[in-house]
């Protein structure tokens, strides 16, 4: 019954952005705790699921290629993406709530 | 679903002991206690579900956002439940009411 | 393995490329780490510099390889050395400060990209909260 509900709007789109800009997180940090490893190359999410290989211009002759400029940037963006599908998220559930329950809620 | 908590709509069938019982369903809807059971089912699976994606994040295999979602909609589904219920016992308790 | 436990292994394994550096320059000076037996005499062998080699692990996160620096020591000539040669001359460790402080800075500036990105993590986690609402 409630797939209905929890299945409309805008609601599936944001638990998407929240798990893409989670999974992006991870991508990130793994790109930044490797700045310095020994041919290590950057990845970055191509879609909701998958791992891909990043070009960054960048090569340093350990053949690593780990822009940190770009990656904190990257952070940044997602991170603010992040927090926008979390603040929407709970509010559609809010409105779901008040709808229920006939009340405003604070 | 939930335009449909709001009014009992027209009785039908016959008034007496039957109806306490068994409320007689509204034409072209299911009953409030179909609706009730089917509410019922709902919270326990998305109650199961949230335990699932607990036990999945405490190993690493699951984000914390998800936890949060999984257990946000465990929470109002089951209050969309109390509604459902609260509205049923409104109308059986309305019903009393008319046989006196 | 979540964002904040990944940052954490960055940041462990800069500490060590940290400590180091920091071991390389406080040995700059050390003329005698230990000594040695070479055509019946003994010799002192100063320290030989030290690298922390960052190498990806099967998890994915960076692992720690020592290796030492097997450059030349630097040669002066000083008799009056206590630890000359017969031949009147002094073996220096392979370590340029300035090359040391120049890594340094690096190795400071990784750790630290990798505990924003820890901090970034945390805050994240935090605005998840606010779902439960």
């Amino acid at each position: 019954m409630m797939d209905r509900i929890f299945g409309r709007g805008s609601l599936p789109t944001l638990e998407a952005m929240l798990s893409f800009a989670s999974a992006r997180q991870r991508v990130i940090a793994a790109n930044i705790a490797n700045v310095d490893t020994v041919g290590y190359k950057t990845r970055d999410l191509a879609d909701f699921r998958s791992v891909v290989a990043a070009d960054t211009g960048v090569l340093k002759p350990n053949g690593n290629n780990v822009d940190l400029e770009i990656e904190m940037s990257k952070m940044v963006r997602n991170s603010a993406l992040h927090s926008t599908a979390a603040a929407l998220l709970a509010q559609q559930f809010t409105l779901l709530r008040e709808a229920i329950s006939g009340q405003l809620h604070s | 679903m939930i335009d449909k908590i709001g009014g009992l709509g027209p009785l039908r069938g016959p008034v007496g002991p039957g109806l306490v019982t068994k409320p007689a369903p509204v034409e072209g809807e299911r009953s409030f206690k179909e609706i009730l059971q089917d509410s019922i089912k709902s919270v326990d699976h998305l109650q199961k579900e949230a335990d699932q994606v607990l036990a999945k994040y405490t190993k690493g295999e699951a984000s914390q956002d998800q936890v949060m979602v999984a257990f946000k909609k465990a929470q109002i589904a089951f209050e969309a439940m109390m509604q459902i219920r609260n509205k049923l016992v409104d109308a059986f308790e309305e019903i009393q009411r008319m046989r006196i | 393995m979540d964002s904040i436990e990944i940052s954490a292994a960055g940041m462990r394994a800069q500490r060590a490329r940290m400590d180091v550096i920091a071991a390389n320059l406080a040995n700059v000076d050390t003329t005698s780490a230990r000594t040695e037996l070479r055509d019946g005499e003994v010799r002192h062998v100063p320290f030989r510099r030290k690298l922390a080699v960052l190498i990806e692990g099967a998890d994915g996160l960076p692992r720690v390889k020592l290796v030492e620096d097997p450059s030349e020591f630097r040669v002066e000539r000083q008799p009056g050395h206590p630890h000359a040669s017969a031949a009147g001359t002094v073996l220096f460790p392979n370590v340029d400060p300035m090359v040391e402080t120049v890594d340094l800075m690096a190795a400071s500036r990784a750790y630290e990209a990798n505990v924003t990105a820890a901090e970034v993590a945390k805050s994240m986690q935090q605005s998840a909260l606010r779902i439960l609402g």
